[in-house]
């Protein structure tokens, strides 16, 4: 009987001891988790899981990388949680929207944080954004997409869809109405086909580079250039006031560093370094780019952390009265 | 003709075939679990195709994606747990066949219906090829709106033996459904400052709570899933196979009803499978009342929720307009491959598509056959003691609640949902109405706002909207002639005290929420929740007046409860053991949680798992230490070989 009792507790034990062990080992071995601030399936995402697959082998140790969605309020939800409770040590890295420095500025009641500490790896585009709309509408020009009455598309207040519109039509006093409400651009693109709005803003040019015959580009966020439509105008420079004209750059100029990683404020300087060396080695090996190369939608061309800690500085230095014009744009 | 016999050349390599069958089981495997479902075994098998040509890798996500709805009815069956959102509806009938010893059978009729189910929806696809972009472009936002109108009318007829509860039921899940940020405003709703809260309540939790924990909990009273001991049969799965033979006309008409809404983007399968429940409700036909273990119960959401994958591609592949979430992660591995949405899959890439259509009916043939021939060892588990039982299950939708968000939060919402889930069991508030509303509430707030932003009020005189909303109102009015007629039939109803309870504590909170969104949140944000709540509070009163003069009566008269009369439909009390069954379930729940983010889900798992089955007095032959470490294991696999990701370090390894 006692040695029946015996052997239970020295199962009972040994199983203990091997399901803590299977948890130390899944905890002692350095993984890198990258949290990604949307749904799985969008862009934010496939490049995380991009970055997933090349960026162990630039870091010490070879670690594995994993990504987790964490979708939430436009990755408000994970920008707060950055900044707040996550592990400040290198093993946690998120991608968030790259809205979100200027968040505290444009919707400071829900975005109540420093947008100065947070800490920038690097950004994989700096692809300017579009307005679009459909041929059979008929607003073909700039000139029209301003005067003409007519809808677009948007997602949430929070989302880019919107605040690009917003921009243009507080920016600009232009005449057309914001939908909200759409789940994303894809569906936007649908309705507008449907005739149901007119068009969207705030896509890339790839979304529309194989439709030629359906969509009019009217004009761009941001300071880069498009290859295919080197003349496209940018909307910041129609705007005459310039307090206001600042403000919109302050806005669009997230667009320099479109998809970018965030670690932590805590983070200790030598892991950020480590982590940024990386970034810049895996942006350039070939075995990356061609992975890269297969998402079709993305059109590499990466920010360094500096380079992104010093643009959010300079903007964010800016007169306040450029900032409260900021908040009325995106209203 | 070409195209389809290059499409099947194509498919035959063996690699290829080879993905179909690992997706296949993957998908089974997802689809068992609670609290995995398909979406997420999605996104866990894409970066995977990665390296695969189109084919192989439509083939592995199709594969998978087809066939979780196959297996997620044998935990719905056997613990009334749902294994995914989708199989919410099996559980009500699946789950009393399975008390009465008629697992097999319910087996039998769900994965023939399935499996038929399944084809049909790729054979619409199929249909739908050469006219899919005109079809999804006729459809306009006014249209959607209709439709889940009237799918929100459906709840009428889930509504069971208590008319005016069912309705408050369902108010009740709609009201839970607009917590969060609203996209419309930007307004955070009844948040409490909560990060956690600001995507709403997780389904997930919100399903395995409201019908699962109850479940167990009756379980755990009765001692074993049936209660006899008769040895289930072959024949019984013979006889469901039968059963979904005879009833065509309904597998049929409900895999029609799968395969077009699952083409409708914002109504998942957790919204269809229960307008499929909902149809089929309203011909119960020979045998039990729905909600007791009708065979139809089963066979109608089952051919739905495995139809959908082949309507859910129409508007992926015609426009890249992703027709549920696990499509927007298929339309990831689009751009992957090279592939874009729109004419070109009809032209240049026809030979994928066709692919996918073979990967959606070979898969769900194979799903099917596969879930038979685990039948019968499946269905001996009715026989195993609840002592068993319950902690595995506990187990199971413990971890997996907790790995949608890995927060604390998770087990407190679980325990939260799963107590009033309970006081609905007891007192005869349709779940299955809840579910409904909570499903359809965030789509119908938004594709309102979005009609009536676009054109105003004109949508209203659409033909289709206005063809659905009158047939909306039309089956509520004839449901209500009906109701009107039955009032006097004496019925078995709850008793009175415990039910006015809870009708007047829903009738102040429906006041509360009233009032804060009418305060608090700016007109968009607040409108819905106002006319919910409203009419919530407005239900509630009704019933708490109705329930108070009810116990007058009783208390004067001294008039006892209708003595024999038996609870009815969907209505499963367990009468004066209940009280002790629920606090034993809340008790483990709770115990397994704090293990949990004690120690880490694996330790737990084994420390809960051995624990339970001892406290519970188990006489199985087998020893609990055994059991808990073959649980363990296979917890380890799943949740972190299988579904890899970062678990929160616990708490006691953070002290060292």
């Amino acid at each position: 009987m006692l040695s029946t009792g015996l052997l239970r507790g020295v199962f009972v034990a040994a199983g203990i001891a091997f399901a803590m062990g299977l948890q130390a080992q899944a905890a002692e071995f350095t993984t890198v988790t990258i949290k990604v601030g949307y749904g799985a399936g969008g862009n934010y995402d496939l490049t995380s899981r991009l970055v997933a697959r090349h960026l162990g082998r630039f870091l010490p140790g070879n670690p594995s990388v994993l990504v987790q969605n964490v979708p939430g309020g436009g990755s408000l939800k994970l920008t707060k949680m950055m900044l707040g409770s996550e592990p400040a040590d290198g093993s946690v890295i998120a991608s968030v929207s790259e809205a979100m420095p200027f968040a505290p500025v444009l919707d400071p009641a829900n975005a109540d944080f420093d947008p100065l500490s947070m800490q920038w790896i690097g950004s994989l585009s700096k692809e300017p954004s579009i307005c679009i709309t459909t041929k059979s509408s008929g607003i073909d020009t700039m000139e029209k997409f301003l005067q003409s009455d007519f809808l677009l598309g948007a997602s949430g207040k929070s989302s880019l869809t919107y605040i690009f519109a917003a921009l243009v039509k507080n920016g600009l006093n232009a005449k057309f109405k914001i939908v909200t409400g759409f789940d994303g651009s894809a569906e936007i693109m649908v309705a507008s086909q449907r005739g149901e709005v007119a068009g969207v803003c705030a896509l890339v040019y790839y979304n529309v580079a194989d439709k030629p015959g359906e969509f009019n580009v009217i004009g761009r966020f941001g300071a880069g250039t498009i290859p295919a439509a080197p003349t496209l105008p940018q909307f910041s420079d129609q705007i005459k006031d310039p307090v206001i004209r600042q403000a919109a750059v302050l806005i669009e100029s997230s667009r320099d560093f479109h998809l970018p990683l965030i670690v932590p404020p805590g983070t200790p300087r030598e892991t950020l370094d480590i982590l940024r060396k990386a970034y810049v080695d895996m942006s350039k090996d070939p075995e990356f780019l061609a992975d890269a190369a297969k998402l079709g939608s993305l059109s590499l061309d990466i920010t360094t952390g500096e380079e992104i800690t010093k643009l959010v500085a300079d903007q964010l230095k800016a007169d306040p009265a450029v900032l409260e014009a900021a908040r009325n744009l995106v209203k | 003709m070409d195209v389809i016999l290059t499409a099947v050349v194509e498919m035959a390599q063996p690699f290829r075939l080879l993905m179909l069958m690992a997706g296949v089981f993957a998908g089974l495997i997802v689809g068992a679990v609670p609290g995995i479902g398909g979406l997420f075994g999605m996104a866990l098998l894409i970066p995977m195709t990665y390296n695969m040509d189109a084919y192989a890798a439509f083939a592995l996500l199709l594969g998978m994606g087809s066939v979780n709805t196959t297996s997620d009815t044998i935990p719905a069956i056997l613990f009334g747990v749902p294994g995914s959102v989708g199989a919410a509806a099996t559980v009500l009938d699946g789950h009393a066949m399975a008390k009465k010893g008629e697992a097999a059978r319910a087996f039998g009729a769900s994965y023939s219906a399935s499996l038929i189910g399944g084809v049909f929806g790729a054979l619409v696809l199929a249909a739908a090829i050469p006219i899919m972009r005109p079809i999804v472009l006729y459809l306009k936002t006014p249209d959607f709106f209709a439709i889940c109108a009237f799918g929100l009318s459906v709840v009428a007829l889930l509504a069971g033996s208590q008319p005016l509860k069912g309705l408050a039921a369902a108010m009740l899940g709609m009201l839970a459904c607009f917590v969060g940020l609203d996209d419309i405003a930007g307004a955070d709703r009844w948040t409490f400052g909560q990060i956690y809260l600001w995507d709403g309540l997780p389904i997930v939790v919100v399903f395995l709570g409201l019908f699962g924990l109850p479940e167990l909990a009756s379980l755990l009273m009765r001692g074993s899933i049936q209660g006899d001991s008769e040895i289930p049969t072959y024949s019984g799965m013979r006889q469901g196979m039968m059963d979904t033979l005879r009833e065509w006309p309904l597998v049929l008409r409900c895999s029609a009803i799968g395969s077009l809404l699952g083409a409708v983007p914002g109504v998942g399968i957790a919204v269809l499978d229960w307008i499929a429940y909902g149809h089929a409700a309203r011909r119960p036909g020979p045998g039990p009342k729905f909600g007791e273990g009708n065979v139809r119960g089963v066979i109608a959401p089952e051919s739905a929720n495995n139809a959908k994958e082949g309507g859910s591609l129409i508007p992926t592949i015609a426009f890249g307009v992703p027709g549920s979430a696990s499509m927007s992660i298929l339309l990831g591995a689009f751009v992957v491959h090279g592939l874009i949405p729109g004419p070109d899959m009809l032209g240049k890439n026809a030979a994928v598509t066709v692919s996918m259509v073979f990967s959606i009916a070979v898969a769900n043939i194979i799903g099917a056959i596969t879930c038979l021939i685990l039948t019968r060892p499946l269905a001996r588990i009715a026989r195993v003691s609840a002592a068993v039982l319950v902690p595995l299950v506990i187990t199971f939708i413990v971890v997996g609640a907790y790995q949608t968000n890995m927060s604390a939060l998770d087990f407190v919402l679980l325990v939260l949902i799963g107590a009033v889930g309970m006081a609905m069991k007891e007192l005869n508030w349709p779940r299955s109405a809840f579910a409904l509303g909570f499903v359809l509430g965030p789509s119908l707030e938004s594709y309102f706002f979005l009609a009536y932003q676009i054109s105003g009020w004109a949508w209203l005189t659409q033909p289709l909207v206005l063809v659905l909303l009158g047939l909306s109102v039309a089956g509520v009015v004839r449901q209500s002639v009906s109701w009107i007629k039955a009032r006097n039939s004496m019925g078995a109803l709850p008793p009175p005290l415990p039910d006015l309870v809870a009708s007047s504590a829903l009738t102040v909170l429906a006041v509360a929420a009233f009032v804060t969104a009418a305060v608090w949140f700016p007109f968009e944000a607040g409108i819905f929740p106002m006319i919910t709540s409203g009419l919530l509070a407005l239900l509630s009163l009704m019933i708490s007046i109705q329930t108070a003069l009810r116990l007058r009566r009783q208390r004067q008269g001294g008039q006892a409860p209708v003595a024999n009369a038996v609870p009815n439909g969907e209505w499963a009390p367990s009468g004066e053991a209940a009280m002790k069954g629920n606090l034993a379930i809340i008790g483990l729940c709770l115990v397994l949680a704090v293990l949990v983010l004690l120690i880490g889900h694996l330790a737990a798992t084994f420390v809960f798992v051995a624990g339970a089955i001892l406290a519970l007095g188990s006489t199985s032959r087998r020893s609990p230490p055994l059991i808990a470490a073959v649980t363990t294991l296979i917890v380890f696999a799943v949740f972190d070989l299988l579904a890899s990701q970062p678990w929160p370090t616990p708490w006691l390894m953070q002290i060292f």
